[in-house]
């Protein structure tokens, strides 16, 4: 029989007491895993977000940071549309029914239009043409790639394309039809689309939404913009303009809106990006049709200011509620040490030396410390799955029981290992200092 | 081999035996001759006359496992007063010799066998345990030789209550040079008639069977001596005899030497040597009538 051995009995020998010990660490450590296993994962979304293929969000005046974690993190709600006309703006001559470039088209590189309002079984749905994956890169000169089948047509309005958590975790295949739903998961049924093409995964937002042709989504009830009366007249025209053609026919400009545009600001030479877009923000926001936020800027912002503190907060809990677990330990052997007095001097009455006696209390410390950190791991990861669906609600990114925090979750348990052997010093010299003849002297 | 007698008076006094340094010694008395080998005998013992077994026991053994030698011990008091409990001039035990040790409460046996196992350091003089002088070792040392050389049954036999009765066999030899060994746990367990009971712990043992636990486990190491201190005070009558058989016999079996304490006259009578640890306790004889502080060796029953 080992020391080791010897520690396990002790412990095994009061199966009340270390089962709370135990179970009061689990609880601490599966607490402290959940917390940073949450934090970790949010900070990894956000952060994600400044990996991004594009550099500016125009959109409807309002907040800054809704458009942000609207138009990136498809979390919030869409502040306003803005117009056709001001989206327009962004575009090239050879995408402008007028042949003139727009206001800002010099300054642009890509703007991919993004419409908001849909959902697809709790994932947002985002109306956009196929410049968002054939255009915009994922991160610094990294292109999207296609786990299965292919981006979005143009030409083909009831197209979609999903990403790759929305793909694995629902199971749609390419070539399934998906049915988006009006406003909200419960609202009324939009007209099916067929799923092209699966994003390979990202570990951006991309991975948690549906994309579908932003011309099929027009055509879809509830999209199509309420129009005045000098609008019908105009509209009159464009449908007598279009009625010719194949197919059906997409939504006159005059019904358009869209959420947001992803820009990336064209490069010039000599002036550098920051600068471009530093400048186009500036002009646009000093008009009225809408505001240029830098999101990168924002995402800083975000975290400075909302997760990192958070962050650190919730490290100080972790940092607590381990010692007040270490505490428990200690709680825990002082309690039985009238119980191991008895043992220790029957074991150095045996021949134990008194370093033995020191090192089985210690290591009966350490695997309590063990026991119980392991299971908390589990129980920790465990609860993350269990509330992953309402992490990737609010967060934005999915959360499962494979999720880790990989730094400070691998430090946790030999932490705590540490201070239950500091726990266990006092317990220790109390069996160390053991006067086994006094113990013995109750003869006579 | 040569011995020496230690003490010319008492065997002039006996008139009637002669003692040399030349070896091999031989005592010669009224027609009849004790060699060497029948003194050293344990069951010899029985058959000598009481005043020659006095003669005996003052004599140093050559093939003494335990040897005490002007060992004395005292406690300090809380108020500071030094209260001495031991001061023993000689005592020895022989290997594999049996021995009932006797005496009132109070009389110092327990701190007797504390020091004999290295519990305790003496403040002065030798205890030499197997050839080895514990009073001169280190704590740490001292703990290894018992855990080695020696084995120890208690009056409550002790056993670990959250342990398998093997693995009471087994914690002991943790402590020892040896390599815990199942096989030799599981046999002497076996031998004290418990091959059946090895994963009990010990709530579920009866008393008798407890005690025999503590029996294979004082065995574990192979020790060269026993101490047992009042391994029969709480048991029943019915079961002391149980205790005392086994204690003698597996003590005969595996040639160890065995000091049993004792309060009990029964237990004492069954033992071939049986000492009162007033006649060689000099404490206790200072403190009693002045005329028998004049006997300072040789007490035995």
């Amino acid at each position: 029989m080992t020391l080791l051995g010897i520690a396990w009995r002790n412990i095994r020998q009061r199966p009340l007491t270390s089962g709370l010990t135990v179970f009061s660490l689990a609880l601490g450590v599966g607490l402290v895993v959940a917390t940073l296993i949450t934090g970790a994962i949010v900070r990894q979304a956000f952060e994600s977000g400044t990996g991004l293929g594009y550099n500016m969000i125009v959109g409807a005046k309002g907040s800054p940071l809704q458009l942000v974690l609207n138009s990136v993190y498809y979390i919030s709600k869409p502040i306003e549309n803005i117009s056709w006309e001001f989206y327009n703006e962004f575009q090239p001559a050879s995408r402008r029914r007028d042949g003139e470039d727009g206001a800002f088209a010099s300054s642009v590189a890509v703007a991919v239009p993004i419409c908001m309002g849909d959902y697809y079984r709790g994932y947002r749905v985002i109306g956009t043409n196929a410049d968002l994956f054939g255009k915009l890169e994922r991160g610094r000169g990294r292109t999207f790639e296609f786990a299965e089948g292919r981006n979005l047509e143009d030409a083909n309005f009831f197209e979609a394309v999903l990403g790759a958590s929305v793909a694995a975790e629902t199971g749609i295949q390419v070539g399934d039809p998906i049915k988006p739903t009006h406003g909200a998961d419960d609202g009324p049924e939009h007209d099916p689309f067929i799923v092209v093409g699966i994003v390979a995964a990202t570990d951006t937002p991309i991975d948690r939404g549906v994309f579908v042709n932003m011309e099929g989504f027009y055509l879809q009830d509830g999209h199509a913009k309420p129009l005045d009366a000098e609008d019908e007249a105009a509209l009159e025209a464009a449908q007598a303009e279009q009625s010719e053609g194949e197919g059906p026919a997409p939504l006159p400009d005059v019904q358009r809106e869209v959420t947001s545009i992803l820009v990336k600001t064209a490069s010039m030479p000599g002036l550098p990006p920051e600068l471009m877009s530093m400048g186009l923000r500036t002009v646009i926001n000093e008009g009225s049709d809408g505001q240029a936020v830098l999101p990168i800027g924002e995402i800083r912002q975000l975290l400075d200011l909302f997760v990192w503190p958070l962050e650190r907060l919730l490290l100080l809990i972790t940092v607590l509620v381990v010692i007040v677990s270490a505490v428990g330990i200690l709680v825990s052997m002082v309690g039985s040490s009238l119980e191991r007095t008895r043992d220790v001097a029957i074991m150095r009455a045996l021949g134990a030396r008194r370093g033995h006696v020191l090192l089985t209390v210690l290591l009966e410390a350490v695997l309590l410390a063990s026991c119980g950190g392991l299971s908390g791991w589990a129980l920790g990861h465990l609860v993350v799955g269990a509330i992953g669906p309402w992490i990737a609600t609010n967060a934005g990114v999915s959360a499962s029981v494979l999720s880790a925090a990989p730094g400070a979750e691998l430090l946790l348990v030999p932490f705590l290992v540490v201070l239950a052997v500091a726990a266990g010093l006092l317990p220790a010299i109390v069996a160390y200092r053991t006067d086994v003849a006094r113990w013995l002297q109750r003869g006579g | 081999m040569a011995r020496q007698v230690c003490s010319k008076r008492g065997l002039f006094a006996a008139g009637a035996a002669t003692c040399g340094r030349a070896a091999p010694t031989t005592l010669r008395l009224a027609e009849k001759t004790y060699s060497d080998e029948m003194l050293a005998s344990p069951g010899a013992k029985r058959c000598l006359p009481a005043f020659l077994n006095r003669l005996v026991s003052c004599r140093p053994m050559a093939n003494a496992v335990i040897q005490l030698e002007q060992v004395q011990k005292a406690f300090r008091t809380p108020a500071g007063e030094r209260v001495p409990i031991l001061d023993v001039e000689r005592f020895e035990v022989a290997a594999g010799e049996q021995v009932a040790l006797e005496g009132h409460s109070g009389s110092g046996k327990t701190t007797l066998l504390n020091v004999i196992a290295g519990i305790m350091r003496p403040d002065t003089g030798s205890v030499i345990l197997d050839g080895i002088d514990l009073a001169k070792l280190p704590e740490a040392s001292r703990d290894r030789v018992r855990a080695d050389r020696l084995g120890l049954v208690f009056q409550q036999f002790n056993l670990l209550p959250g342990f398998t009765a093997i693995e009471n066999v087994l914690v002991a030899m943790a402590f020892s040079s040896h390599r815990p060994d199942r096989g030799r746990a599981e046999a002497l367990l076996a031998s004290v008639g418990l091959a059946h009971r090895l994963s009990h712990k010990p709530a579920a043992l009866s008393v008798g069977e407890q005690q025999r636990v503590a029996v294979a486990r004082a065995l574990a190491n192979k020790p060269r001596v026993i101490l047992a201190d009042e391994p029969t005070a709480s048991i029943d009558p019915g079961h002391q005899q149980q205790v005392v058989d086994l204690l003698k016999r597996t003590c005969q079996d595996e040639n160890v030497a065995l000091v049993v304490v004792t309060h009990t006259p029964e237990v004492a009578a069954q033992f071939a040597r049986r000492v009162r640890i007033e006649s060689f306790n000099r404490v206790l004889q200072r403190m009693a009538k002045p005329d028998a502080a004049a006997v300072s060796d040789g007490g035995e029953a």
